[in-house]
């Protein structure tokens, strides 16, 4: 499978899927004007490397900000690696600023909502 | 509908397709000013102005706020700390109109420079600049006088100014510089902008203490430019994030739900002021809706509204998992608001004809320490 990367607009983030090392990362912004459309290549890679995954699959989930139409989409992502755990060890590590209280707050409830422990690492700032 | 509102919704009431109205209160950064700059450039690549008028105007407006950073003053007893900009445009009119405290002791010189420099004609203002520029004419902080010169001289216009004492030490400069985008007979009809509609527009700011407003099109790239004017204005904090977060989906409302009044043509009217208070931001915004849709919106803020946070939780989950995938609305927009802000939202809608209403909300940040 080929690696799909992009990098980092004003208002859509960084993506970098790697099959062969199994990881998956997300960084910067995500506030496009229309989400469906920027993360449909990206579910429908995720849902590609579901068939043949690695095995152990790591997502880095390093966004700063998402809007709520982003995350429609990130759920979707984390929903398709829930149903990848019989075939491949899933670790998500969920970033956030240490100040960032309403990021901390999605990194709980989304590994609540999707039953999955998430690895919630506060971090001081982001590497740009 | 309290009288600030009231003020904003008269105030808006008059938009025109490809009117722009933005004002800023507050230090102004070399960061900021380039952040104004890439604003107020998405706007006029919209306009239909030509190539040339654009880049005059872009190089005025450039001018003008970089003229703010190097005579600014500060004064920790003045009220007036705050410097105050204004980018506007309405019909063929552009006006870049700043405000920025000085010190008294260099009023006379400012004053004298002004004018000389509307003493002169196109041909004169060339030579003034010619002489500065070879020379160390005028006088010691040329960069600031040739940025007053190349104002007048691209602009075509005597720059407006007022010169008002604050205090013993210092005075509040008030400058105002317009560019015609089309033939006098055309501009003719145009309201004026004058010296007295910037100190009332910066009186009507210091004494609601709003920070920033913007009227014109909602569009991405506008909501992009308010976003990083709010990320260079403030520091970093949990309040700023909240601030940020709340303001992406109230913008993105407007852009993807305002009612488009022009017909073939993508441009949305809407309104935005942020307020700061001692312990908290207010967030306002305003635009039209379609009759249509009025009622099951109030439904919709009323039902949020009614929540507590644990039940806002549970709508917020319930809908996550709803993947109709409408590119338009997630429904989530303001769950989110009330669930970042802490606070319930105020709205009004008015009437505005038998079309559409007036909508518009009051969202309350707290300050977070």
């Amino acid at each position: 499978m080929e690696p799909y990367e992009i990098t980092a607009t004003v208002d859509t983030p960084e993506v970098s899927l790697n099959a062969g090392k199994g990881t998956l990362s997300l960084a910067r912004m995500s506030l496009p004007e229309d989400a469906v459309e920027f993360y449909s290549p990206i579910l429908q890679w995720v849902s590609d490397y579901c068939k043949s995954p690695n095995p152990q699959t790591v997502f880095n989930m390093k966004l700063e900000y998402f809007n709520t139409a982003s995350s429609k989409q990130l759920i979707q992502i984390l929903l398709l690696l829930q149903g990848l755990q019989d075939k491949s060890v899933v670790i998500i590590n969920w970033y956030y600023k240490e100040i960032d209280e309403d990021m901390q707050g999605l990194g709980e409830e989304f590994s609540q909502i999707i039953n999955m422990p998430f690895n919630l690492i506060p971090v001081a700032k982001f590497d740009k | 509908m309290n009288q600030a509102l009231e003020f904003i919704y008269n105030h808006f009431r008059d938009i025109a397709k490809d009117d722009l109205e933005y004002v800023y209160r507050g230090e102004v950064t070399a960061h900021l000013v380039m952040n104004i700059l890439e604003l107020a450039k998405s706007n006029l690549a919209k306009a239909d102005d030509t190539r040339k008028m654009r880049s005059r105007i872009y190089y005025i407006m450039g001018e003008g706020l970089q003229n703010i950073t190097a005579h600014q003053a500060v004064s920790t007893e003045s009220p007036d700390n705050s410097a105050i900009v204004v980018i506007y445009k309405k019909r063929h009119k552009y006006i870049i109109a700043t405000g920025n405290l000085m010190k008294r002791s260099a009023e006379a010189a400012l004053r004298e420079k002004l004018e000389t420099i509307n003493h002169l004609d196109a041909d004169g203002l060339k030579e003034l600049s010619r002489d500065i520029r070879t020379t160390t004419g005028f006088n010691e902080d040329g960069g600031a006088s040739l940025g007053l010169i190349e104002m007048a001289k691209r602009s075509g216009n005597k720059l407006d100014y007022l010169i008002k004492p604050v205090d013993e030490t210092h005075s509040y400069f008030y400058l105002t510089t317009e560019i015609n985008t089309s033939s006098d007979t055309d501009a003719a009809d145009d309201v004026p902008y004058t010296i007295q509609d910037l100190i009332d527009v910066h009186e009507n700011f210091n004494e609601n203490n709003y920070t920033l407003s913007f009227k014109g099109d909602f569009d991405q790239e506008n909501l992009l430019s308010l976003l990083s004017i709010l990320k260079s204005g403030m520091d970093e904090t949990t309040t700023r994030i909240k601030l940020y977060g709340v303001m992406v989906e109230l913008l993105q409302n407007i852009v993807k739900h305002a009612d488009n009044i022009y017909e073939n043509s993508k441009w949305k009217a809407g309104v935005f002021y942020i307020k700061e208070h001692e312990d908290k931001f207010s967030l306002l915004a305003g635009n039209y809706v379609s009759k249509s849709k009025s009622a099951a919106l109030r439904q919709r803020i009323e039902r949020i509204n009614a929540m507590g946070s644990k039940e806002l939780a549970k709508e917020y989950n319930k809908i996550l998992f709803n993947f109709n995938n409408d590119p338009v609305s997630t429904g989530l927009g303001f769950i989110d608001i009330r669930r970042k802000s802490g606070s319930k939202i105020e709205y009004w809608i008015v009437e505005v004809n038998e079309e559409r209403d007036f909508f518009m909300v009051d969202i309350e940040v707290k300050k977070v320490n």
